[in-house]
């Protein structure tokens, strides 16, 4: 009997490939909850490069908290009020400071990923003279999933990646960078 | 810094597999693992590994492209695998062409490779969505690391199964029936509350 539903569990799947893409980004797989940040310095232009990913479903369950109608995000469909609702979400979960200073970002803009499922969102923090620490807070999608991941790498000058990872009771994490 | 990265999505992997959220990977080992005796512990780890196997065989499939899946099925066999396996555990011999006591040990890692394989695709639709240009010569280190936590992971959990089991045979006294019972029971339990979620 387990073998037979092992089978029929096979077949079905097969049965399935290949999907569209389009079906894949609505169904939301056996979801793995988790955003990536990639932060880029350099030197050389003083500036920050911002570069998110996250799920567009996460992400419209965070900001759809506030507001009644479907935002259908990332789609030819988009509501007007979703990139005003996606900037105040950022501002709010995921914040850089210098001693003590909010150090803000300028929108430059999002794409959609191929599959559908996802947004790469850009910002970046420009005349920002190399800081000694940089702290980061991101509290993204945490108050959505209590198994919310945040993995955010920094990469000063292309000198190779340091990761960090934040979740629900670790927030804020502390990025020291070499003079 | 590629252990940094390595270490990152260990974490990530150990973290997903033993998130109280994500109880569904416990119903199932539980499930799996009711059957046996302190002494088979071989079996179990083997039982875990099969799960990552799975888990990696459509991790590499899908991180790849190779293959997508709609979710709406994978979420509604996560359950109905783990309720199977637990009913299966307490039928009798000889009904339903079961031949012994102890389930088919073909079936039941059979069983795991395919559950592992459904869970292999929730994962990889991170890692195909948020892989950055520039950034497809870490993917082979992403995934290995991320298997190698959720192996670990399961490892942990097989452990904490058989410290029960122990507990319960050794100093309980427990009948190996009434432990098979309690045990399938408990994760049938999980399966209908997630059915039904």
């Amino acid at each position: 009997m387990m073998n037979i539903l092992l089978y029929l569990s096979l077949f079905s799947t097969l049965l399935t490939i290949p999907s569209s893409p389009e079906e894949v980004a609505e169904d939301g797989l056996h979801d793995y909850h988790v955003s990536k940040c990639i932060l880029n310095y350099r030197s050389e232009t003083q500036s920050l490069e911002i570069s998110l990913h996250f799920f567009i479903d996460d992400m419209e369950l965070a900001l759809e908290d506030q507001i009644s109608e479907p935002l259908f995000l990332g789609t030819e469909k988009e509501s007007e009020e979703a990139q005003q609702l996606l900037l105040e979400y950022l501002d709010q979960h995921l914040s850089f400071s210098v001693d003590r200073k909010k150090v803000n970002y300028d929108w430059i803009g999002r794409e959609t990923t191929d599959d559908l499922s996802g947004i790469w969102s850009y910002m970046e923090v420009t005349n920002f003279p190399p800081p000694g620490k940089l702290k980061v807070r991101n509290s993204l999608m945490l108050d959505v999933y209590s198994d919310q991941k945040n993995l955010v790498s920094f990469n000063f000058d292309e000198s190779g990646e340091v990761y960090y990872l934040f979740r629900s009771g670790k927030k804020e994490d502390v990025i020291s960078i070499p003079r | 810094m590629d252990s940094n990265l390595f270490a990152t999505y260990f974490q990530l992997g150990y973290q997903h597999i033993l998130d109280p959220a994500g109880y569904d990977h416990m119903a199932f080992l539980i499930a799996l693992c009711a059957v046996y005796k302190p002494e088979e512990w071989k079996k179990l780890i083997w039982l875990a590994t099969a799960f990552t196997l799975g888990h990696s065989i459509t991790l590499i499939l899908a991180g790849l492209d190779i293959i997508r899946l709609p979710g709406n099925l994978v979420e509604w066999l996560i359950p109905v695998t783990i309720l199977l396996a637990a009913i299966w555990n307490v039928i009798p011999e000889g009904k339903f062409g079961r031949k012994s006591s102890s389930p088919n040990w073909r079936s039941a890692f059979l069983l795991a490779v395919g559950f592992g394989l459904i869970h292999g695709l929730g994962f990889s639709n991170f890692l195909r969505s948020s892989l950055f240009p520039g950034e497809e010569s870490k993917l082979l280190v992403q995934l290995l690391a991320f298997n190698l936590g959720i192996e670990f992971g399961q490892l942990i959990i097989v452990l904490g199964i058989w410290i029960l089991a122990i507990f319960a045979f050794r100093i309980g006294k427990v009948q190996q029936t009434s432990w098979t019972l309690f045990i399938s029971g408990l994760s049938a339990g999980i399966a209908i509350s997630l059915m039904l979620a």
